[in-house]
């Protein structure tokens, strides 16, 4: 399922996927995987993330109740 | 080593440390001309969590690809005598083969290169040492030197069985022609990326 709220996020701080990638330490087809649902980040990658957009993690990786 | 003298081993010894030094210089030169690759400086954090469960992967197959060849080697050789697969070169082809696997996974699935890394680098790496390897043969090459196929003759169930197999002088081509395809594979993806993969930008 695809992420975009975290696409959504990163788009709201002017930051293309590399940028993002070199922040968190992933390459950027990581964070192209994640946000096209393809890859489920661990917690800690997660958090990077989080921290990197300063959203929290309900906000970025909770899936909505349908 | 029986029968070899201190001579031989010295020269053994120089000859490894000669690849060590020449594969160095390259990697100097390549750092040089705008490719990026670190052969001798990978540190835990050159792959990040997602590309090491795909070269996990990856190395489970490339492993399966080495079982099986192994297998059928084994037997081709148990029930016919035929030593083509169990020879030097040919235990070299299975070892090229599941490392080329290996490689065409990762190198598909974003993994190969480290996050260090550019794929030009690695391209112009793998054909400068399958350049080398070439080189090493080209001398029997041109004057007709080069066995590539042996013949072998085995004693199967009381019957003499001939049989060829691939001798030592096919590894240097064998090397060189999976750092060839590898490249290949690598420059391929170059392409299809740079046609493919939509930026974020440019949406």
């Amino acid at each position: 399922m695809k992420n975009l709220k975290m696409k959504a996020a990163r788009a709201g701080k002017d930051m293309s996927q590399q940028d993002l990638a070199t922040a968190v330490g992933v390459s950027r087809q990581t964070i192209n995987a994640i946000e096209k649902g393809d890859y489920n980040p661990t917690i800690k990658l997660c958090r990077d993330i989080c921290k990197c957009l300063d959203r929290t993690l309900d906000e970025l990786f909770w899936e909505d109740e349908e | 080593m029986e029968g070899k003298s201190i001579y031989y081993i010295l020269g053994m010894i120089a000859g490894l440390l000669v690849a060590v030094l020449l594969i160095a210089l390259i990697t100097f030169l390549t750092n040089k001309v705008g490719g990026r690759v670190s052969t001798f400086k990978k540190s835990k954090d050159s792959y990040d969590e997602r590309q090491l469960l795909v070269r996990g992967q990856a190395f489970k197959t490339g492993f399966f690809v080495l079982c099986v060849y192994v297998m059928v080697a084994a037997i081709m050789d148990s029930m016919s005598g035929n030593r083509l697969l169990l020879s030097t070169g040919g235990i070299w082809v299975g070892v090229c083969s599941s490392i080329f696997v290996f490689a065409v996974i990762c190198i598909v699935k974003d993994a190969y290169i480290a996050i260090q890394d550019n794929a030009k680098g690695m391209i112009i790496l793998f054909v400068a040492i399958a350049v080398i390897n070439f080189m090493c043969k080209l001398g029997d090459v041109l004057t007709g030197r080069l066995h590539f196929l042996e013949k072998n003759v085995s004693l199967v169930d009381g019957k003499m069985i001939e049989s060829m197999s691939i001798s030592m002088d096919g590894i240097n081509i064998i090397t060189g022609l999976l750092l060839l395809l590898t490249a290949l594979v690598l420059i391929g993806k170059v392409i299809y990326d740079k046609k493919h993969v939509i930026e974020e930008d440019e949406e």
